[in-house]
């Protein structure tokens, strides 16, 4: 059984690779009006739903969400529920993909096609995302070990240039008073919904011991005004709007002066590039199980059957992607906009639905002790 | 299967080399590009420095070529200059980029938009205005230098030389004060004193959009006084007809914006300096009470111009400091805060208080 520390490697992934899933674009958009608000409130917002999930969760140990869904409801109910919830998966690993994609073809290699890009890390993704959970795990243990110092660094590096505009970063501040706005909400929990991944992963977890749930409440907070408040104190108040790699230009506004690069932004590529593949190959992870869980042949359970069956799910998540990459920058994020809606719907409507499960298996036993 | 894995790898590996990747040789390298007003009204005359690599570095020979074409726009230029050159332009270690006295007189938000647009160009670029022409101040080639527009690099960054005259910016800094409110930005000026040798010494102060006022020297040191910490410069003190000149091993400014409900808003400057004795044009021999007549005659002569500065600087109506957005970031009537601003503004008044503490005097007393 693993320890509960792989719980926190899960959270800590989503809430760094943020940056990628256009959280920052969304509380830009919106820093005038009421941006910073939404931030507060969907602090406490996020660690409730961390707190909820995982202890819901506890009371199935050893199980992930096909199990207990295909258990405790109608097979005609809990089949599209996953569906969806696998499309959602799918999705929340694209984004990353795509994003990065763009991102790699703009720094650091403009001259190499987009498709040779994606097709390398679809590779790299597929291959990996079959490995068994556990071993994705300690695999994503130790790549928060190589980037959290880099990402720290960075931090860092980035508050404590003398350029950076501490009165711009202020001036937004001011504009706390103002209603929260539901979309910066959405796009602020995103940092906390990690914890969501435990809908497989929790196949191997059996009893999580969730510790210092404030502790995940003040990293989320600092993560989020980082996030936020960075790239004003380099961009200006208004300047910022205009910058659509938002993140990838502060970087690049580093300036490292003792070291052998002297561009901040190659470090920094260096740590998002492995975290958001190791995100979209425990995304992608997610989504293949509960896809496979739906597959209508899902009784053989001979092992070419399994590896067929893998591979066709596969062979449709990379299509899907190539097609997708027909999209421009504007549509890439609206899709990512979009995501960062729904998948708080689902996130709410998974705890629901684990609540009537919790319920319901409550009953059941109480019938038949 | 795993086969079939291997040779899909291999093939994509294969691939790779159709990339349109081009080796270092076939590279040539733009470390620095100037940009002046075209002969023709409304074009662009874009110059280009650029630097041949070289294998040995022991034997090393400054090799540079400097390209310059006309255009009614600078990526039509960069793109006609290619096929002026055998090697692909890369502009990945373009450290600098020179606006043209007579193009910043008019705008410089065209090319810095161009600047800040192009993927392979960094942020951390400097931006600086050159007199009289960007492309004299390409073609200055200093002695000591071995490396093609190192020198300028060197200055700039404040690596080789640390000279208190220099204010350099970065291209995402001048990004950030042309839009923003409540602070305008401000660009070194670079001259050309014949072939060999530059001079940056002085500072434009610009509107959102051009060259509106230019501080002298003298003025371009207090003003980096004002907005840098620990400036290595030296400063006068007049003490009983005698000239003394101090080092400043430490120096600190910071300002707060009062708006008192009686009497006149003003600006409070707080600067303090740590001082050790440089010069000395009397015989006399510096004791204790010297140096501390010489710290209150400093302090005041200091005093005196800063005022003017901040007094001329407040006439000509722009705001290099900042004080707008400082005013806006300490006050919550988001919607009215810069009408308040404008108002107060012109009315201001600027009270310095000038702390110099000359601790030491030198090696000889």
């Amino acid at each position: 059984m693993v320890k509960s520390r792989y719980f926190y490697c899960l959270f800590l992934m989503n809430s760094l690779i943020n940056i990628i899933n256009f959280v920052p674009r969304e509380l830009m958009d919106r820093r005038f009006d009421g941006a910073l608000m939404s931030i507060l409130i969907a602090v406490p917002i996020g660690t409730t739903f961390v707190y909820v999930f995982t202890k819901l969760m506890d009371k199935f140990p050893g199980k992930g969400i096909p199990e207990i869904f295909n258990s405790l409801m109608p097979r005609l109910v809990s089949t599209p529920m996953l569906l969806v919830y696998a499309v959602l998966w799918y999705v929340a690993g694209v984004i990353t993909l795509l994003s990065f994609v763009d991102i790699t073809l703009r720094f650091i290699s403009p001259d190499t096609g987009a498709y040779p890009v994606v097709i390398g890390f679809l590779i790299l993704v597929c291959l990996c995302c079959r490995v068994d959970g556990l071993s994705l795990l300690y695999g994503l243990e130790v790549i928060l070990g190589i980037t959290l110092p880099l990402i720290l660094y960075a931090s860092v590096k980035a508050l404590a240039n003398p350029n950076f505009s501490w009165d711009s970063v202020l001036q937004i501040v001011t504009f706390i008073w103002h209603k929260p706005d539901i979309k910066s909400m959405a796009a602020g929990t995103f940092l906390f919904s990690g914890y969501i991944n435990l809908a497989i992963f929790n196949r191997l977890f059996h009893k999580i011991k969730l510790r210092h749930v404030w502790l995940i409440a003040v990293e989320g907070l600092l993560v989020l005004l980082m996030t936020f408040l960075v790239p004003i104190g380099y961009f200006g108040t208004i300047g910022v709007e205009r910058h659509v790699y938002t993140w990838f230009s502060t970087a690049d506004s580093i300036r490292i002066e003792t070291f052998l690069i002297e561009r901040m932004l190659f470090i920094f590529y260096f740590a998002y590039m492995t975290l958001s593949v190791m995100s979209v190959i425990v995304h992608w992870h997610v989504g293949l199980e509960l896809f496979k869980s739906i597959m209508p042949f899902a009784d053989k359970n001979s092992s070419k059957a399994k590896l067929w069956k893998e591979w066709i799910i596969l062979g449709l998540f990379c299509v899907a992607t190539l097609l997708l990459m027909f999209m421009d920058q504007y549509e890439l994020n609206q899709l990512a906009e979009w995501f960062l809606q729904i998948r708080w719907l689902g996130e709410m409507s998974m705890i629901a639905t684990l609540f009537y499960c919790v319920i319901k298996m409550r009953k059941a036993r109480r019938r038949n002790p | 299967m795993k086969k079939v894995f291997l040779l899909l790898i291999t093939i994509l590996l294969l691939l790779t080399a159709g990339c349109d990747f081009k080796d270092i040789d076939r590279r040539i390298f733009v470390v620095a590009m100037g940009i002046d007003p075209g002969e023709k009204e409304g074009n662009l005359k874009v110059s280009l420095k650029l630097a041949v690599p070289q294998g040995d570095i022991t034997k090393i020979d400054e090799k540079m070529q400097i390209l310059t074409e006309e255009s009614y726009s600078i990526s039509e230029a960069l793109r006609m200059m290619k096929s002026r050159v055998e090697k692909e332009l890369d502009y990945v270690h373009c450290k600098s980029i020179i606006m043209g006295e007579k193009l910043a007189e008019k705008d410089i938000r065209h090319v810095m938009d161009w600047a800040v647009r192009r993927r392979d160009i960094q942020l951390i670029l400097n931006f600086g205005v050159g007199r009289p022409e960007a492309l004299k101040v390409l073609n200055i080639k200093p002695q000591s230098e071995h490396i093609p527009s190192n020198s300028l690099i060197m200055a700039m960054s404040g690596e080789g030389t640390e000279s208190p005259f220099i204010a350099s910016v970065y291209s995402y800094q001048l990004m950030k004060n042309v839009f923003e409110v409540g602070i305008d930005p401000t660009l070194p000026i670079i001259e050309s004193q014949g072939t060999e040798q530059f001079l940056i010494n002085k500072l434009a102060l610009l509107d959102k959009q051009k060259i509106r006022l230019i501080l002298s020297p003298d003025e371009t040191r207090l003003f980096n006084l004002l907005t840098r910490r620990e400036l290595r410069t030296n400063l006068p003190a007049h003490y009983k007809g005698g000239m003394y000149q101090y080092y400043t091993e430490d120096t600190s400014a910071s300002y707060r914006i009062f708006t008192p409900e009686e009497g006149k808003p003003y600006i409070q400057y707080k600067v303090k300096l740590l001082g050790i004795l440089e010069e000395n044009s009397s015989q006399d021999i510096v004791t204790h009470q010297v140096l501390q007549q010489l710290s209150k005659a400093g302090g005041e002569e200091l005093k005196e111009g800063i005022e003017k500065l901040l007094v001329k600087i407040q006439r000509s109506g722009l705001d290099p400091f900042g004080w707008g957005l400082r005013y806006a970031s300490r006050h919550f009537n988001n919607d009215t805060e810069m009408r308040d601003w404008k108002a107060i503004y012109p009315k201001l008044e600027f009270k310095t208080l000038v702390d110099v503490d000359i601790k030491y005097s030198g090696m000889i007393k």
